[in-house]
């Protein structure tokens, strides 16, 4: 495959680790503008475990993976008295604190004659993972696909389960919620963890496939886009977020002509959602009827 | 078995409810009425631990419910409908309903339950497509199904016609069983006179004592 078209698909299939968790917590009614932080303790802890520890890549992503989930679960602890504009300004707080703690993070040390760690500003460079592993483009390609198809059929089965609707139901109408027994407090701490979950493992595939990582690529308008990918594609399906990734960084960033257009473009088409759709591509009326019309199983 | 005593509650220094009492048995069917701003959305707030009061004490069974939060209180057995229906508007009503009863124990009842009531056939529509009627039973059936210790409801009558109110009544009958314990606050004393026993008229800052008789 041609090295760049399975760049820009890499791309997308990364960035969509990032909308899937951004989408999780907005389907308990919150929204955050800070899941790239934990994006990027995963992509810091992947890239420490594989350089400085010599570890075996499944246990860096599994590291990546726990950290972001400890850092969200955290951020839930931290904020679980707070909703709507209060827990967003939180969460771009938390996201912000933690970009900066990696901007004064040094853990530099000398292997094999190579400065390998975290270097502040200039980040954490050297990680050789696929160079060592003689991964191509395609190869990586293919790796992170199949991580995220096994996602999407893990969210699949949750979207499909009694949980989901519950988590719905907390995140739509919390006294609904709890005038049917559901504690919100417990749906909304595990979906913001499981978030961190996952924002954690793409962030480790990112700092694989990038091999070099720093505070700067961490920053909110990666968090923006990631939320405003949900909003494009709609919160019905798992399917909606990955709708926003392809058709930003699949259509408006990979068309060279259009990538300079990219912002204005990309924030009118929000803006447009906003106002004539606000529920996104794939509501969730939408894919009632769709599972209506394919007959599927009604209730 | 259900008892809330002394129950106080004020907004910004402004009192509204000042000792209220409540005492159910198993069965018991009271209603509960009064003007407007009397207090009786505070009352079933607090019944239900959307509020917490500011004295007094709510016990069901053996169990201190006194600042539990309102989840608990529905765990418990505490269930209530609102006045204007509520519906999570993004699911099918089934989905809803079967969410609900999805307990083993509570499968024949919810069957039970949707033969009785006409929602068979609306079970795959969104809660807006549902006539005001129809969702005011299905909210009903929700309750029911958990075979709660009480069913609290708030203003069941807003919206329906005469004709659909006795319907409404007719059916709420034939549905609650001898175990639980109803509560209706509602200003139509002809629907009153359906479903409860007794009826207690809420007054401006005067304490109450409710108990059937």
């Amino acid at each position: 495959m041609d090295p760049y078209l399975a760049s820009v698909l890499t791309n997308m299939t990364l960035i969509a680790f990032l909308a899937i968790s951004a989408y999780l917590v907005l389907v308990v009614g919150e929204v955050s503008f800070g899941q790239q932080a934990f994006f990027g303790i995963g992509a810091y802890l992947t890239a420490s475990v594989t350089v400085l520890a010599d570890g075996h890549v499944i246990w860096a992503l599994l590291t990546a993976v726990v950290g972001g989930a400890a850092g969200t679960l955290v951020l839930g602890l931290l904020t679980i008295r707070l909703s709507g504009l209060y827990f967003a300004i939180s969460t771009l707080c938390f996201a912000e604190l933690l970009r900066f703690s990696l901007l004064q993070t040094r853990f530099t040390q000398i292997i094999d004659g190579r400065k390998l760690g975290p270097d502040g500003p200039e980040g954490f460079s050297n990680i050789r993972w696929i160079f060592d592993n003689h991964f191509d483009a395609t190869d990586f390609l293919l790796l992170s696909v199949t991580c995220l198809t096994v996602l999407l059929l893990l969210l699949f089965g949750l979207a499909r389960s009694r949980l989901m609707l519950q988590a719905r139901m907390v995140g739509n109408d919390p006294i609904l919620a709890q005038s049917q027994g559901l504690n919100p407090t417990h749906y909304r701490l595990g979906f913001i963890t499981l978030s961190g979950a996952v924002a954690g493992f793409g962030g480790g595939l990112f700092a694989l496939f990038n091999t070099h990582i720093e505070p700067a690529m961490f920053g909110v308008m990666l968090g923006v886009h990631a939320l405003t990918y949900s909003i494009i594609g709609g919160l019905g399906s798992p399917i909606g977020p990955l709708i926003g990734v392809v058709l930003d960084i699949g259509l408006l960033e990979s068309i060279r002509q259009l990538a300079a257009y990219r912002m204005i473009v990309f924030g009118g088409l929000v803006a447009l959602f906003l106002v004539f759709r606000p529920e996104g591509i794939l509501s969730h009326r939408l894919v009632a009827r769709l599972k209506r019309r394919w007959g599927r199983r009604h209730v | 078995m259900f008892s809330m005593q002394g129950i106080c509650k004020s907004f910004g220094g402004i009192e509204v409810l000042s000792d209220i009492s409540l005492t159910l048995q198993s069965g018991d069917r009271i209603g509960i009425t009064g003007a407007n701003g009397v207090g009786k959305s505070t009352l079933i707030n607090i019944a239900t631990g959307f509020l917490a009061p500011d004295h007094g004490w709510i016990q069901l069974n053996d169990l201190m419910l006194t600042n539990c939060p309102a989840w608990e209180f529905a765990r418990a057995g505490i269930r209530r409908t609102f006045q204007s229906s509520r519906f999570l508007q993004t699911a099918t009503l089934g989905e809803q309903l079967f969410l609900a009863g999805h307990a083993p124990e509570y499968r024949n009842r919810l069957a039970d339950l949707l033969d009785h009531s006409n929602l068979q056939s609306s079970l795959h529509l969104f809660p807006d497509e549902i006539s005001l009627p129809l969702l005011r039973k299905a909210e009903v059936v929700r309750g029911l199904v958990t075979q709660p210790e009480i069913l609290i409801l708030d203003e069941p009558s807003a919206g329906l016609t005469a004709d659909e109110l006795h319907q409404f009544g007719t059916f709420l009958n034939q549905q609650l069983g001898r175990k639980t314990a109803l509560v209706v606050v509602e200003h139509r004393l002809d629907f009153m006179a359906i479903v409860t026993d007794t009826v207690v008229e809420m007054k401006l800052n005067q304490g109450l004592q409710v108990r059937a008789d």
